[in-house]
């Protein structure tokens, strides 16, 4: 998915910087899925994911002023969400909370799915193919944090080196030899789905 | 390249992130290893798979909760937005503790930097430098090759130089100073007063003689002062007595007593009959010792001139005195 320029971001953050609330709804608008997607594969957990997602919008609407105008508003934003998201999970460590990543959420309208309705016609194939998601998700969730955080940016968000430079605070050699770990990490852990061809 | 190199590197090959050397090389690897390509292969699927993943549905009141609570939030004005009437005195207050803060620590670093300057009294036929402070704290700074013109910081520094100094003298062989000075007065500035100690490097010879008789403290301060920081280990002395007979034989006395030795003893002279008018004595002395047979020679009579002169070599124990002994008429 392509961003949108950063210019266009710039003049929202500067209409935020001068008290117009309108502007940061549009920036929430349009980074809120993405943002989310992150917390969510970050966490596992929906609810703590949505609750992240909130906060790391508010800080980096209270944390506007301190936005340096060369960095991406995005960058910054997953920057915020990735630090947040630790500390939860440094939280999680001392209280371990779990929640399967299949069981449905209850909304008002009563269960939904979490993931957006599939494709596929034919039941086989979608049962493989969530089993897939499902193994894949699984792989990723038993990534540590450094790792993890690389392969969402790079492999599932698609963000540059660049970006993800400037998100998680490393230099690019860094996150070259942790993509190059976690990939090989996960290539062990998948490589029955790879084999079996699911 | 080996196996293990190559698949190292294979990650970063796929995002394009390696150099066109590491690229041939690696290439070059995989063209022949079987087991790296299916490495890459794997490692490809792997990151296929990933990319795979679907989009996880938004919270539909994900938005609406945001806005919530940034709604709760105090209206942030931006500075520049704010009133003139606002702005002005801020920025004056904050452009005056700037200004402050400057001030203050220039002057801090402007003490810190300033030397201590201390009077010290480290006495040494060669090394002894004095430093006298007048209230208004200007000085007469005698060079030493220790410290030349340099200031002793601290207490620690003085107290240890005088306190080698003492361990080469004895307390009742060192000259006795200026009787109104006392030895504690040295160490606090202010309490001596200026002296002007003439220097007979640079004076004619011939001041000596109009001067006024030299105490044995000032002749010693005289003597040990070295401008150029040499020791020396020769002086030219000249002294005037009443009798050269009683003279000469006090001066034997005296370089015995202070276990000296003569280079060219003395003839025996009658006490009467056929006197020189002078005699040039040379003998050598200890150099402890040779500050209290200055002292002594003061009784056999007038010191003329001390000069000074001869080699700057260092380590020499004795002293090589040239005196020339004239009976006055």
């Amino acid at each position: 998915m392509k961003y949108l320029h950063q210019s266009e971001d710039l003049e929202l953050i500067q209409k935020c910087e001068n008290g117009d609330k309108k502007a940061f709804d549009e920036l929430v608008l349009k980074y809120q899925t993405k943002a989310f997607n992150v917390a969510y594969r970050m966490l596992s957990n929906y609810e703590e994911a949505k609750d992240i997602t909130q906060e790391a919008f508010l800080k980096a609407y209270q944390s506007m002023r301190g936005f340096r105008k060369d960095a991406c508003f995005y960058t910054w934003l997953y920057r915020i969400l990735i630090n947040t998201c630790k500390n939860k999970m440094k939280n999680w460590a001392r209280h371990p909370h779990v929640e399967s990543l299949d069981s449905p959420v209850q909304t008002a309208e009563g269960d939904v799915i979490r993931t957006l309705p599939d494709k596929e016609p034919d039941p086989d194939q979608l049962l493989i193919k969530r089993e897939t998601q499902r193994c894949v998700r699984e792989a990723i969730d038993s990534l540590a944090i450094k790792y993890k955080a690389v392969i969402i940016l790079r492999d599932i968000e698609g963000l540059s080196y660049k970006e993800i430079t400037e998100s998680i605070g490393c230099r690019e050699g860094t996150i070259k030899s942790r993509l190059s770990r976690a990939r090989i990490i996960l290539k062990e852990k998948l490589k029955e789905v790879n084999k079996n061809g699911l | 390249m080996d196996c293990k190199k190559s698949q190292a590197l294979l990650s970063s090959y796929i995002d394009k992130k390696i150099s066109i050397k590491e690229k041939d090389l690696l290439e070059l690897h995989l063209r022949d290893c079987e087991v790296c390509q299916d490495f890459f292969k794997d490692l490809k699927d792997t990151i296929k798979l990933i990319n795979s993943l679907e989009e996880v549905k938004l919270p539909p009141d994900l938005f609406g909760d945001i806005q919530k609570e940034i709604e709760k939030l105090p209206e942030a004005k931006g500075f520049f937005q704010k009133p003139l009437w606002v702005r002005i005195p801020i920025e004056v207050l904050g452009t005056a503790t700037v200004m402050l803060i400057i001030f203050f620590l220039s002057r801090s670093l402007i003490q810190f930097k300033t030397p201590e300057v201390k009077d010290v009294f480290v006495q040494k036929e060669t090394e002894i430098s004095s430093r006298w402070m007048s209230q208004e704290g200007s000085s007469t700074v005698i060079d030493t090759p220790e410290k030349p013109a340099s200031v002793l910081k601290d207490d620690n520094q003085m107290n240890s130089l005088i306190e080698k100094e003492r361990k080469m003298y004895r307390e009742e062989d060192a000259p006795v100073r200026d009787e109104t000075v006392d030895k504690k007065d040295l160490k606090e500035p202010g309490k001596i007063q200026q002296r002007q100690i003439a220097s007979y490097f640079n004076e004619p010879p011939d001041a000596w003689e109009k001067s006024e008789k030299v105490s044995p403290a000032v002749t010693k301060k005289s003597d040990i002062k070295n401008k150029d920081g040499k020791i020396r280990n020769e002086y030219d002395i000249s002294i005037q007595v009443d009798n050269l007979y009683d003279g000469i034989n006090e001066l034997t006395t005296q370089v015995h007593n202070h276990k000296g030795n003569f280079i060219n003893p003395p003839a025996v002279m009658k006490a009467t009959g056929e006197e020189d008018e002078q005699k040039e004595i040379i003998f050598k002395i200890p150099r402890e010792n040779y500050y209290q047979f200055i002292w002594n020679l003061e009784k056999i009579g007038i010191m003329k001139e001390i000069i000074p002169v001869g080699s700057d070599k260092i380590g020499i124990q004795d002293v090589t005195v040239h005196l020339k002994i004239k009976a006055e008429k």
